[in-house]
């Protein structure tokens, strides 16, 4: 993980919007990575982090330890993710389908088939339940930093994982069942 | 493989494929939107609200005593135990750290008595501080600032100002005034300090369908405020403690001429204060929207 420069920190927070791009240009990449694994979509990602990042801008001064400026902005980003996932839940009544973008690539360490297993599984589950697997498993959080950033017991984040885990489960098995007595997967 | 057996191998490779590139215009866009956003004057919410292990001890046992009655001994629900009834909507959302949009949400007041609760109406523009801190805060901060705060107090320091008692600087320490356990003892022994704070004579309110005690205090100027004992660390002039105990003690008056408007009031066994924390400086609108928000409130104790 890239170390935070302080320096820029504490300039944006002294209001240098200059700084404050230099930390997005420094940093975008990661937090964009993380949006789009929550969200399954470039556009949502894209709009996820751009009000993120404002939001960041403006509760600037409230972060006390700028070393923890990544923390900080990830719990900003995934709160702003959940939301915006709330709200299309919303909008899509009944059927609620996560646009996966684009095909796997060539080189793909998993196969096809299982990708397409995860994916389904992925969005079955809650906003929740995604960013938590994101954070712990693409970021490296531990579940007792998940508890510390989503100000969530440790018990919480372990029953949330615990469950995400089992869905993720779930959907290889129901794939493998079908296969085995010639369903299609698909 | 087996693909069955390392799940978290597999979400950990299936997540590591994917875009990692922010897209060009992103920078561009967040940097004009931030030219057209002011940054927000922080809060003076230093301390991070701790649970210490007696209170943890008695959250886990409250909570394992009600789950027992509910589901074993078909008792009540905390719900339907006595006092007033109030019936908070079950549409609330729970209560995120971070910037809300407007909407009904769930707010868990106190750490000690986690069966409580409060459902209110919370405009776009606020902040929910909470894990870290019991708190609210509005739209603007520093000395133009709102917010509301939730504190259970078990005591008093007679002289607010000098409050460092154990030489230390630490600002958890306890106050030396004790209290009784009710809302008159706490009425009384703020009506009874030294310190000119009072700034208006309490009268009852209901409160969320609770009767209680509202009443006002005006914490000191700049001048008088340069003379108080200081955290180590934390920034001048100093710092104002009324209040003292394990979910009080974190939460000091703001800066000069700080004013709290105080709504206590005795839900289910616990002395909650409700503080609106504002200035002379604050926009009117801001002040009604946080005096909305307080009148929105539906309690669950």
């Amino acid at each position: 993980m890239v170390t935070v420069d302080r320096d820029l920190v504490e300039a944006a927070q002294r209001g240098d919007q200059a700084a404050f791009v230099d930390l997005v240009r420094s940093r975008g990449d990661r937090f964009f990575a993380i949006a789009h694994r929550i969200l399954r979509d470039v556009d949502r990602a894209e709009d996820a982090l751009q009000d993120a990042l404002v939001i960041a801008w403006r509760d600037l001064r409230d972060l006390r330890d700028p070393d923890r400026f990544d923390a900080w902005v990830h719990r900003v980003l995934t709160n702003v993710c959940i939301a915006q996932a709330g709200r299309e839940r919303k909008r899509m009544s009944n059927l609620y389908v996560l646009p996966i973008d684009g095909p796997a690539a060539p080189d793909d360490l998993l196969g096809v088939a299982v990708r397409d297993q995860l994916d389904r599984g992925f969005r079955r589950l809650s906003a929740d339940e995604r960013a938590i697997l994101v954070l712990r498993h693409y970021v490296g959080y531990e579940p007792s930093e998940l508890a510390e950033l989503l100000g969530l017991s440790a018990g919480t984040i372990r029953s949330r994982l615990h469950h995400a885990h089992r869905a993720m489960r779930a959907a290889l098995d129901a794939d493998a069942r079908a296969a085995a007595v010639g369903g299609t997967s698909a | 493989m087996n693909k069955h057996s390392d799940i978290d191998r597999l979400m950990t490779t299936w997540l590591d494929d994917g875009p990692t590139t922010m897209p060009d215009s992103v920078v561009d866009v967040v940097a004009d939107r931030i030219g057209r956003t002011r940054q927000r004057r922080s809060w003076r919410l230093l301390r991070r609200l701790q649970m210490n292990t007696y209170v943890k001890l008695a959250a886990a046992a409250v909570i394992g005593v009600i789950a027992v009655g509910v589901i074993y001994l078909n008792l009540p629900g905390p719900a339907d135990v006595g006092g007033p009834s109030p019936t908070p909507s079950s549409t609330a959302s729970p209560l995120r750290s971070g910037t809300l949009e407007a909407g009904r949400y769930r707010i868990q007041p106190s750490i000690g008595s986690p069966t409580l609760a409060i459902v209110a109406d919370i405009p776009a523009g606020w902040t929910s501080e909470f894990p870290d801190f019991r708190a609210l805060t509005g739209p603007e901060g520093g000395d133009e600032g709102v917010a509301i705060v939730f504190l259970v107090a078990d005591g008093l320091f007679s002289d607010p100002c000098h409050w460092d008692l154990d030489g230390t600087g630490a600002g958890s320490q306890p106050g030396d005034v004790e209290v009784g356990p009710t809302v008159d003892d706490l009425v009384a022994a703020l009506r009874s300090q030294p310190q000119a704070y009072l700034a208006s004579t309490p009268v009852p309110v209901t409160f969320g369908a609770f009767e209680g005690t509202e009443l006002e205090l005006q914490l000191p100027g700049k001048d008088a405020l340069s003379t108080c004992d200081i955290e180590p660390g934390d920034s001048l002039p100093g710092s104002y403690f009324v209040f003292s105990g394990e979910e009080a003690g974190w939460f000091y008056g703001q800066g000069p001429d700080n004013r709290w408007q105080l709504f206590i009031v005795d839900v289910g066994g616990t002395r909650l204060i409700t503080l609106l924390s504002y200035f002379e400086g604050t926009r009117q609108a801001d002040l009604e929207a946080a005096r909305a928000i307080v009148e929105s409130f539906e309690f669950t104790p």
